[in-house]
């Protein structure tokens, strides 16, 4: 009796053991830093920039030719827009809409971001592109901050497949603060879960 | 310009230093009786004038009283306010006063402040929150730009902190002078310190990408924040001037708002690891992430860890937002509780009260909580969208 009761507890156990490894979250690979960002510090004259992912400035240079630099297209450009005139009439019509509570481009809206990959590629290299992150007012203000951050993230990786130098292309968040359609209902929300594409012109 | 901006720093110098009213001790006998969260205390209040009536109770509410006619009363509050603000607690147990103080210089309204925190400390044993001060973010009504404020913790005395013209956001004490937020001044987000007593700012973190949600640890020394220069927003540390910056977390789905433990050790926060919102903590000097549940909650965002350490308050969205709280620790860690309906709760000093935002009539108003009777009062309406309150501490 006793031995029977014990080994039900087992296959109890057993059974939930395999439930929880069956049901954890599949590991996705970290997101690696170039070698400039870490311990670096900002001025404290808020004019400043950080990093320069080109350059990696701990590279040792042996022998003769070339070092090779690896660029990773998960690290940001540290160029200083602000001065810079914007265009934010370009891209006008590829904005692109996101689901609820999602960060993933969705199929509906790669056509917009290829058109836009299209048309920045044909200009000079002295323009820049910035991709504003927004969200709909269900979500609570940081966490949409970091999800409209998420969003203009996942569309700047799109331009870059599409060819898009990422040195050119930058991230901006709005979260819920800047909403295109003032309503409270679906039909304002879905306007407002969006990614903007604003063409950043030469100095 | 240039003048004008003297002028207003120096005015707001100004106005910050603290014209605290002068308590003039009468004769104290003290009880310090409570501890954890017990049921109200029962208190008459009489004499006062209809101002300072309203200010005391409206203050009592939140550090655990409730009021009853003078017999039913544990103690008895009496008091005038011709001239000064003064005020006598009859312990009707032992028939001893208790407290007997009054109160000259600043203004009436801070008078009775001080007697209010003077009432809560002397009966309960917990800080009074009454002279305490918040930071929030104040956006006009139909949006644009977001500017930061401090005020009383009611919502009284507003002064204006920045005047950017674009979303500033996030503001976080670190010290009593100090101000950690959120400025989009340089076109995108990035955490500036800001000294209330030089008015002198200085951009802490200005990665590329977002730099977002600065939290400033309970000793002032260090600022949590979230930095997006990696790829995704990921959880940071850094001492408060933006040196020795530190990557806690890796995601690739992102991490938000995070706030600290009260000893300064731990991290609590938002991440999407799961593919929704969900509860974490992290050692602040590095290690694992490790899941805080919300039993029967879902979607978590906004934390905010009790001065006391026994309570994480945070938002839930469900259809709708809701103040809940989970305790940390013990038998009931992970079983969450649904408070009231509103966003971004954050602990007075106290560990008893809330402040939150939420909206009426469209716009977002400040309100304050009190948790264990669940008691909700509005603050005096700031202006437009009132949100994202600090607590000095």
């Amino acid at each position: 009796m006793k031995t029977s009761k014990l080994s039900v507890y087992f296959v109890i156990a057993l059974a939930l053991a395999l439930t929880f490894t069956g049901c954890k979250p599949k590991e996705r690979p970290p997101t690696p830093l170039g070698d400039g960002t870490s311990g670096r510090t900002p001025g404290g004259n808020g004019g400043d920039t950080v990093i320069d992912p080109g350059v990696g400035p701990k590279v040792k240079t042996k022998g003769e030719g070339p070092n090779e630099v690896p660029l990773d297209p998960n690290q940001l450009s540290n160029k200083d827009l602000t001065g810079r005139t914007q265009n934010r009439e370009m891209f006008q019509n590829e904005t692109a809409y996101f689901e609820f509570d999602r960060a993933t481009v969705k199929a509906s809206e790669t056509s917009k971001a290829d058109a836009v990959a299209a048309k920045f590629k044909a200009l000079s290299p002295a323009h820049d592109l910035l991709v504003e992150g927004h969200c709909d007012e269900r979500g609570t203000e940081e966490y949409n901050r970091a999800l409209g951050e998420s969003r203009a993230l996942a569309l700047r990786l799109y331009l870059i497949n599409a060819g898009v130098p990422a040195s050119r292309v930058h991230t901006k968040s709005f979260g819920k603060d800047k909403p295109a359609a003032p309503g409270h209902d679906e039909a304002a929300w879905s306007k407002n879960r969006r990614g903007e594409f604003i063409l950043i012109l030469p100095k | 310009m240039k003048l004008l901006r003297l002028v207003a720093c120096t005015l707001l110098i100004l106005s910050l230093a603290r014209f605290a009213p002068a308590a003039e001790e009468l004769d104290i006998s003290h009880e310090i009786s409570v501890d954890g969260w017990p049921k109200p205390i029962p208190v008459s209040i009489a004499g006062f004038g209809p101002e300072v009536d309203a200010t005391l109770k409206f203050d009592l509410t939140f550090m655990g009283f409730t009021f009853v006619a003078a017999d039913k009363a544990r103690y008895q509050i009496s008091g005038s306010d011709q001239g000064r603000v003064e005020g006598r607690v009859l312990d009707m147990v032992t028939k001893k006063v208790t407290l007997a103080k009054a109160f000259t210089g600043s203004t009436t309204r801070s008078q009775t402040h001080a007697l209010a925190d003077d009432i809560a400390h002397t009966l309960t044993g917990r800080p009074g929150i009454a002279q305490s001060k918040i930071a929030c973010k104040v956006q006009p009504t139909g949006y644009g730009p977001g500017e930061i404020f401090i005020a009383d913790y009611d919502g009284h005395n507003v002064q204006p902190v920045t005047s950017d013209g674009v979303i500033c956001s996030s503001p976080t004490w670190a010290g009593p002078s100090m101000l950690l937020y959120n400025s989009y001044k340089f076109e995108k987000a990035d955490i500036f310190s800001h000294n209330l007593t030089t008015g002198a700012r200085k951009a802490i973190a200005r990665f590329p990408g977002s730099n977002m949600s600065p939290s400033a640890s309970p000793d002032g020394k260090r600022v949590a924040m979230i930095l997006s220069k990696g790829g995704s927003p990921n959880l940071y540390v850094a001492d408060v001037d933006g040196a020795n910056l530190k990557q806690l977390t890796t995601t690739r789905e992102g991490e938000s708002s995070p706030c600290w433990s009260p000893d300064g050790k731990m991290i609590c926060f938002v991440s999407r690891q799961s593919g929704k919102a969900a509860l974490y903590t992290v050692p602040a000097d590095g290690g694992e992430m490790r899941r805080l549940p919300t039993a029967g909650i879902s979607n978590p965002t906004e934390p905010d860890w009790s001065p006391d350490g026994k309570f994480v308050v945070f938002t839930a969205n469900m259809g709708g937002f809701s103040i809940c709280y989970v305790p940390v620790a013990g038998p009931n860690r992970g079983q969450a509780t649904v408070l009231a309906a509103g966003e971004d709760g954050v602990w007075a000093p106290n560990s008893r009260a809330v402040i939150f935002s939420r909206t009426k009539n469209n716009q977002h108003v400040l309100s304050l909580l009190d948790v264990p009777t669940k008691q909700v009062k509005d603050c005096a309406r700031i202006s437009g969208h009132a949100s994202q309150a600090s607590w000095a501490r």
